[in-house]
């Protein structure tokens, strides 16, 4: 009874209070094209900060350099030639490692999605050797293959192998099975099948798959040329580091964003022009 | 006699799903199969496309030779099971392309069932672009480009909405004037099984059995009437009280 009376009572309230029903929301929904200037402007303003804190004499340029004397240690690398030299070696060795770990990891992922033995035989493996950090293999690929690019290479194709078979053919699998049985009411061939629905079906899958593996081979590449490399920007931060170099270990630190936003780029360009579809 | 179905019994696992299902199939003729959900009606048509084995039984097929017939039984899915990342062109094209026909053969084929379907100015639209509607009209297209002998339709309408069911429905109904296709057509909507079959086959649920086979002898071209539509009603009362028990039964089999 006396709930009775305290809803009518409620009810009445709303009525007079307005007349129009409010906006409750619209399930969080995010806009990726609106305001695309607040992301820049996010980073000018940091940068920004930071140069004025480092102007005003807040921070220590021993332990953290201005963003400008950053930029000028980058300028006189590049004027040496040090800069490419560096660069290029690290990015001669990702590019190989993670073409040969990324063809491999196709090619095994379309087995595993494919074949039930490979599947049984693979995902055990897969699931031992994915979470090791694969820079702890490095010193027994020193051993094997000597101390030149063949080990580094190596490392990152190791590295990128898992994460590209596990994307592959957890993408498979999620193509709708019933487009492959309308294929195999029309008579259409394994082969036709596998290349023209799975592979396009899995594709979305396997580039957000190479997003995360081309982040793996950086990741993986610096720390190898710590540990055994006389180019590339691991070491290049490594000598930066025991020079007590600050304005060289941001400059290093620097370069590795800027490689890897290209790369990003460079992925969402294709993506863009191949899932149209979508 | 185009096909002879001769399912004894179909399993899966221990569960029996159809029971001594016999039923034979004329060319130009429309069978539709209606009976509550889970009465076996989409494994049947499985079994009669090569898609599922049946445990015991055979279906038979004897179709006569047709030159340019390049896939003798095919579906229509009821979740059109169109490729979204091929445009509507491509998307028939698909089933044509390991059939050895030079390029020109190919789009004079396709420009012919883009027109009978009324998809011509659609030919280059990517499937998310199109209406439910469209998306079916595409999935029929892209069967009767290879000249079937006969057209498995599984549900093909009830992923639509009302009207766009009716008008499909409708238009089906004129291509069959025209063309005289044989067809197997699974549905729960009896309107729509009204409307194109010659023979309704009721199933029980399941195990599924064949409760009756109803003969609907209004001539098509006046089954849209309101003369045709008045002589159905009859037939439409005596399908619904053979499904009505069944579906109530199957339905408390579910909840339960």
């Amino acid at each position: 009874m006396n709930d009775m009376t305290l809803g009518n009572r409620n009810m009445k309230q709303k009525t007079q209070a307005s007349d129009h029903v409010p906006f409750r929301g619209g399930g969080f929904l995010i806009d990726e094209g609106g305001r695309r200037g607040v992301s820049t402007l996010a980073i000018v303003l940091l940068i920004a900060a930071w140069q004025l804190a480092s102007g005003l004499g807040l921070i220590n340029p021993a332990f953290l350099p201005s963003p400008f004397k950053v930029l000028e240690t980058l300028y006189d690398l590049a004027l040496t030639g040090q800069l490419w030299a560096d660069c290029s070696a690290s990015l001669f060795r990702i590019i190989v490692g993670w073409s040969i770990g990324t063809a491999l990891g196709l090619a095994f992922g379309v087995l595993m999605a494919l074949s039930t033995i490979v599947r049984n035989v693979g995902k055990p493996l897969v699931a031992a050797l994915f979470p090791i950090p694969k820079i702890a293999v490095l010193p027994l690929l020193i051993l094997w293959l000597g101390v030149g690019e063949l080990p580094k290479v190596t490392v990152i194709a190791f590295g990128v192998f898992f994460p590209t078979v596990i994307s592959t053919y957890t993408s498979i699998d999620n193509v709708p099975r019933n487009l492959i049985r309308m294929a195999q009411s029309f008579g259409v061939p394994l082969r036709t099948i596998v290349r023209s629905i799975l592979l396009p079906g899995a594709l979305p899958g396997i580039v957000a798959g190479m997003r995360i593996s081309t982040g793996y081979s950086l990741t993986i590449i610096v720390a190898a040329e710590m540990i055994a490399a006389e180019h590339g920007i691991g070491s290049f931060i490594m000598l930066a580091g025991t020079l007590f170099r600050s304005d060289q270990l941001i400059a290093g630190v620097v370069l590795l964003a800027i490689i890897g936003l290209t790369i990003d780029r460079i992925l969402s360009v294709l993506e863009n022009r191949w899932f149209r579809w979508r | 006699m185009l096909m002879q179905i001769d399912i004894a019994e179909h399993r899966y696992g221990s569960l029996l799903v159809l029971d001594n299902v016999q039923f034979s199939i004329a060319s130009g003729e429309i069978v539709c199969v209606v009976g509550p959900s889970g009465c076996g009606k989409s494994t049947l048509l499985s079994i009669l496309g090569g898609l599922v084995q049946p445990t015991n039984g055979s279906v038979s097929y004897s179709g006569q030779s047709q030159t340019d017939c390049l896939n003798d039984l095919t579906y229509v899915f009821q979740d059109f099971a169109l490729l979204p990342w091929l445009t509507v062109r491509e998307n028939i094209r698909f089933v044509l392309r390991h059939h050895a026909l030079d390029p020109a053969t190919c789009d004079r084929k396709i420009d012919d069932v883009l027109a009978r379907t009324g998809l011509t100015s659609f030919a280059q639209a990517f499937p998310k672009q199109l209406s439910g509607g469209m998306k079916q009209r595409v999935g029929i297209a892209r069967a009767l480009v290879v000249r079937p002998q006969v057209l498995l339709m599984d549900e093909p309408f009830s992923a639509l909405d009302a009207q766009t069911r009716e008008l499909l429905t409708a238009d089906f109904l004129d291509l069959w004037l025209r063309e005289k296709i044989t067809a197997v057509h699974i549905t729960h909507n009896l309107a729509e099984a009204l409307t194109l079959a010659d023979r309704i086959i009721v199933l029980s649920r399941r195990p599924g059995r064949i409760k009756k086979i109803v003969e609907v002898t209004v001539p098509k071209a006046q089954r849209l009437t309101a003369e045709g539509q008045t002589e159905l009603v009859a037939l439409r009362e005596e399908l619904w009280s053979l499904i009505k028990d069944e579906a109530v039964l199957a339905n408390q089999e579910v909840t339960a």
